[in-house]
């Protein structure tokens, strides 16, 4: 039996004229880690801000652990831990200092507090740091910090919002094992980013959005189930003429075919031996080429089919 | 508890700024008990120069100004209208006196309205004051032995030797009004209070108030008004142990404690630093970046000081500088100071204090609003 932990209805966020968030929905299970993917503006910080009561918004219906999310429900808001896009330290206090003052904001009793406080630590990894300044962290050390900060008072609910911009491939991947250990443990997260690789790697369900809509969800072969692209064969070819680039475009179950950069990119829908017909008419042609290869399609595709832009290239 | 102990945690970063002002503090508070503590100034400031105008030359006006000669300096030479203005510009001359014609006869006669002395003097000197009470003293007296049956001769001696162990008295009593320490050395006390609090209170209060942390502390379980509770205490507290030992430096200097009017003082300083927190805390409602601190440092505790009555005093201000200064709480705590000197009823004293209060509690209202209105915006 599964509990529904957030449910969002029909949100809406206006800025002014810009509308950030256009009749949103989402629904959060327990024991989630839930993906909330989408390119830099889609509105993802906003719906988190909205969750969070930081923002009014104009229209919609939040519910948190099937009640609705008030600003003043403290009793609420104790059970939601988040790590925020920027990261939010004093710059005065110790590392251990930081995460005891945003963990006492949750937890009274000194005791309990000392013992989380030393399992956050350990968590991150700061376990050296402890009587760092802020100030004296490289950015990866610092936004482990700022989780620990986060996750310190045990939450049930997690949210994670970008937690692994600017930082270096070991720190990455030492937060994204900590959320998915998080997540053994029991708490529900949502993940926000717009890498889909990370999204891809550790989460359960992925909610694809777009300027603040909904675009598509489910999980990661669902979503690629969904859509006609089913294989990219890619070669690496130099000077190819534009009359094979037309050829290969009438061959069986290819929709697509783009020539770029040296490189050759095949969309194909359907079939079975899509690679092989490929290599066929390079060979009968006498063409040279440097490599083939096939790939199954990615998120990035599935968001490419929907929102026919790319999520990569809306990267900054 | 947490939000008071991070306080202190935070505050302690800020010890050397802490340290330095307070020794300014105390290097100004020093000077200015400097000034004024010359031991012999009473003898200057009781003796005036008076320019007198004899047109009566009969007994008793020789009387009188005899009298008036063993505490003054009396001029007696013709001037020019031009330089009596100068005399008493320059303070020379703090009274010119016209004896009309008749005086001395009109005096002795006893009947009727006697002839008045004429006395022009600068308005707000007080000494001029002082020799005029110094003449109707000399000729009340005079006029009541005679009443009791003394010839003019007999009568004016006597007045003359009753009224020259009072006036020592009097005299030198105003004189300890008029230049006590314990106003100067008080009278610049915000100044001191007011760059310690900004030095150190504010950018704790700031760092708490910066629009990251304040998120950050919004979507946690502790309502904000708890923690803004918390941060004022912690800062009232803080300012409570500046003023403990500001009064007490100050009470040393001043070498008075203990007294009314010291008590009286402490409760002006104690007003004065309650509506300061009220300042802080609201301040942090603005999302000012700790960093600006010494900037506010300087510009509130300079404009507040100067226009308030506390570097110059609030009489020499100019016209729109008053004006101005008259909505600041710092006017108000001189304000007090001057009535306390001046031996107001405490009534007055009270309003003065009211209205500090009053301005605190205004930003510190403004401020909670502010504060509410930006959470919700920059989020
Ligand atoms: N305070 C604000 N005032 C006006 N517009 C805003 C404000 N905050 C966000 N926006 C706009 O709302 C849209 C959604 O912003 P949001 O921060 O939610 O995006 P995001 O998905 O979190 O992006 P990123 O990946 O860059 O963090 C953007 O177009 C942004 O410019
Ligand atoms: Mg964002």
């Amino acid at each position: 039996m599964s509990e529904t932990i957030v449910e969002v209805k029909n949100l809406v966020k206006r800025y002014k004229e810009l509308i950030a968030l256009d009749n949103f929905n989402m629904s959060i299970e327990k024991g989630e880690v839930f993906g909330l993917l989408g390119p830099n503006g889609s509105g993802k910080t906003t719906t988190i801000n909205c969750i969070l009561s930081l923002l009014n918004y104009n229209n919609g219906e939040i519910k948190v652990f099937g009640e609705e999310m008030k600003n003043d429900r403290y009793d609420l808001k104790r059970k939601i831990g988040v790590v925020m896009q920027d990261v939010a330290v004093f710059d005065e206090l110790s590392v251990y200092d930081n995460i005891d003052y945003f963990c006492g904001l949750y937890i009274e009793d000194k005791e309990t507090r000392k013992k989380y406080v030393e399992e956050a630590i350990e968590f991150v990894g700061l376990e050296g740091f402890k009587k760092f300044k802020p100030k004296k962290l490289s950015g990866g050390l610092l936004r482990r910090l700022n989780i620990a900060c986060g996750i310190a008072h045990k939450p049930e609910l997690i949210i994670l919002d970008e937690p692994t911009v600017a930082v270096d491939p070991q720190s990455r991947n030492k937060i994204l094992e900590g959320i998915t250990e998080l997540n053994r443990n029991g708490a529900t997260i949502i993940y926000t980013s717009h890498y889909m690789e990370e999204v891809e790697q550790i989460c359960t369900h992925i909610l694809i959005m777009d300027k603040g809509k909904n675009v598509a969800e489910g999980t990661s072969d669902e979503l690629k189930r969904s859509i006609k692209n089913t294989e990219n064969v890619i070669v690496d070819v130099r000077n190819l003429d534009e009359k094979h680039v037309e050829a290969v475009k009438k061959l069986n179950h290819v929709y697509d075919v783009k020539y770029m950069s040296d490189r050759l990119t095949i969309k194909c829908a359907g079939g079975r031996h899509n690679i092989s017909h490929v290599i066929d008419y390079f060979a009968d042609n006498g063409l040279d080429y440097d490599r083939i290869y096939s790939e199954l399609p990615t998120l990035n595709d599935v968001f490419l089919e929907i929102t026919g832009t790319s999520l990569r290239d809306q990267e900054a | 508890m947490i939000v008071f102990k991070t306080f202190f945690k935070v505050l302690s970063r800020y010890k050397f700024s802490m340290i330095m002002y307070l020794a300014i503090a105390l290097g100004i508070i020093t000077i200015m008990s400097g000034f004024n503590s010359s031991g012999n100034a009473s003898y200057y400031s009781v003796s005036q120069g008076i320019i007198v105008l004899d047109n009566d030359k009969s007994e008793v006006s020789r009387g009188l100004i005899k009298y008036l000669e063993t505490i003054n300096y009396i001029y007696e030479d013709s001037f020019s209208d031009e330089q009596i203005t100068d005399m008493m510009y320059y303070t020379k001359a703090s009274n010119y006196l016209v004896i009309p014609e008749g005086f001395g006869a009109s005096f002795l006669s006893g009947t009727g309205e006697p002839l008045k002395i004429e006395s022009t003097k600068e308005i707000d000197a007080r000494m001029g004051y002082t020799v005029e009470a110094e003449m109707d003293s000399y000729l009340n007296l005079t006029a009541n032995y005679m009443k009791g049956g003394y010839s003019f001769t007999e009568a004016d001696e006597l007045s003359r030797e009753s009224l020259a162990d009072m006036s020592a008295v009097n005299m030198v009593s105003e004189v300890v009004i008029q230049d006590d320490k314990i106003f100067t050395v008080f009278t610049i006390l915000p100044y001191a209070l007011l760059t310690l609090l900004c030095s150190a209170v504010l950018p704790v209060i700031l760092r708490f108030g910066t629009m990251l942390i304040n998120r950050r502390t919004g979507i946690s379980s502790m309502p904000s008004a708890k923690r803004q509770s918390m941060l004022a205490l912690a800062s009232a507290l803080v300012t409570i142990g500046f003023i403990c030992v500001l009064i007490f430096i100050s009470s040393l200097l001043s070498e008075e404690m203990f007294t009314a009017r010291w008590a009286l003082i402490a409760i002006d300083v104690f007003v004065f630093s309650m509506t300061a927190v009220m300042i802080i805390v609201a301040l942090s409602s603005f999302g000012i970046k700790p960093e600006a601190a010494p900037a506010i440092t300087n510009i509130v505790a300079l404009s507040f000081s100067f226009l308030g009555g506390i570097f110059v005093p609030i009489e020499h201000l100019g016209g729109t500088a008053k004006a101005i200064g008259q909505f600041l709480p710092t006017y108000w705590y001189s304000e007090a100071i001057n009535r306390i000197k001046s031996g107001s009823s405490f009534e007055e004293i009270l309003n003065c204090l009211l209205i500090q209060l009053l301005f605190g509690v205004m930003v510190l209202v403004i401020g909670l609003m502010v504060g509410k209105h930006n959470v919700k915006k920059t989020a």
